[in-house]
């Protein structure tokens, strides 16, 4: 079988800014090359996409734990402070019988976020360990989880809206609780790292084995 | 020449009509599609967006009534109420995704594609490509406007919750940029500045 016809195979670089292909030259030590176009810097792969994509994801794992344990929002009523994690805000929602809005907040903040750790975590794996089952379909996971991933901020507009509308002084307030800020981190976190994910890497193990 | 962004397979341009596009056949990614006029409907879309943006910000964004009182609130309010709360990193994030973000992104796209209609090629050019392409994950209206519907829900019970100017604004605003997103389509872009040239 004839190399698979990509521009890597055929000596060619992908400009990131304009899409243009440019001839792949070499470069002395410390030299670099730019599109003659857009004069973008020409780089075959995202660089060190592996270890970037890995650290963004190990201190997404972590800053996960503090996000469930803790509370997101706090609700005071005459002094009293009750704090409400994403899991019992979601199981209040159950309780009192919004299918719907429960429905959809445990999607975007419990299903939404793990899926998409898990599935960065499998990407990245499958890539070091070379395999070549199925890349379309890694493929597709990757551009599920670089559109999906937004739509986790979900319960953190709410905490925010909450925040502003519920101020009544004594009576009643609700403050954001710490385990706000750590969920907002693991969103940030995931996709920062399914930017700096390559899957283009995905394809390059298909290459290797023919 | 053309290699897909998501596998690097080459494949050679076609003729394409007007809106439609062309995807990978290895991996089945979006490699490029033709939109009728596409500056000057990116332009016009842009522009809309930005004075209706200008307008959700303005204005007020929805009145809320508990026990006989009643409260005007915009769309910083948010951001001010967890600033005030000690959460200021997620008030910042808050304040980037449903304020910043969108108005960078309109204002990038209008600053390259407006020269470029009237036949100057705007100086950083190539990084105002690569700064549209990549703020559009950041700029989260959608998702906001999806929490205003759960809050609504949320406080239905022991409040009311009403929408004014600011949250109509807000959502044609939200429909205006994606328009204007989905109608810039980068080879014309770059088509246009090797014509310039």
């Amino acid at each position: 079988m004839s190399a698979p016809a990509t521009a890597a195979a055929r000596g060619l670089i992908r400009c990131h800014g304009c899409e243009r292909l440019s001839r792949r030259r070499r470069l002395g030590a410390g030299a670099s090359a730019s599109c003659s176009r857009c004069g973008t810097l020409l780089q075959q792969r995202q660089p060190d996409s592996l270890s970037r994509t890995w650290a963004l994801v190990i201190a997404a794992y972590i800053c996960y734990v503090p996000a469930n344990l803790y509370p997101v929002m706090v609700f005071s009523r005459l002094g009293q402070p009750e704090g409400d994690t994403i899991l019992s805000g979601v199981q209040v929602m159950f309780e009192m019988g919004w299918w719907a809005v429960g429905g959809l907040i445990f999607f975007a903040s419990i299903v939404v976020p793990m899926a998409k750790l898990l599935s960065l975590t499998g990407l990245l794996l499958s890539v070091q360990w070379r395999s070549s089952w199925r890349p379309r379909e890694r493929t597709v996971l990757y551009r599920v989880v670089e559109y999906i991933g937004r739509w986790s901020m979900l319960d953190m507009f709410v905490v925010s809206l909450m925040v502003a509308l519920i101020q009544l002084g004594a009576v009643a307030t609700m403050e954001p609780g710490i385990g706000a800020t750590f969920f907002a981190a693991v969103v940030i976190l995931t996709l920062l790292a399914a930017l700096s994910f390559d899957p283009r890497l995905i394809w390059d193990q298909m290459e290797e084995r023919e | 020449m053309i290699a897909c962004e998501y596998c690097d397979l080459l494949h050679r341009e076609r003729e394409l009509a007007h809106g439609q596009k062309a995807y990978c056949s290895a991996c089945g990614g979006l490699l490029y599609r033709r939109v009728e006029n596409s500056l000057e409907r990116t332009l016009a879309f842009a522009i809309a967006a930005l004075v209706l943006f200008m307008v959700a910000n303005l204005s007020t964004f929805m009145l809320f009534s508990l026990e006989g009182r009643v409260q005007e609130n915009t769309i910083f309010s948010g951001v001010e109420g967890l600033w005030a709360g000690g959460a200021q990193a997620l008030a910042l994030l808050i304040c980037f995704t449903t304020i910043v973000a969108p108005l960078l992104s309109l204002l990038t796209m209008i600053y390259t594609i407006l020269p470029l209609l009237l036949g100057a090629r705007p100086p950083g050019v190539a990084g105002a490509m690569r700064f549209i392409g990549s703020i559009g994950t950041w700029a989260m209206l959608d998702v906001f406007m999806l929490a205003v519907l759960v809050a609504i829900v949320k406080l239905g019970m022991m409040a009311r919750l009403e929408l004014q100017v600011g949250a109509w604004a807000f959502v044609a605003m939200m429909v205006a940029m994606t328009a204007a997103g989905s109608s810039l389509d980068s080879g014309a872009v770059w088509a246009r500045i090797e014509e310039l040239e």
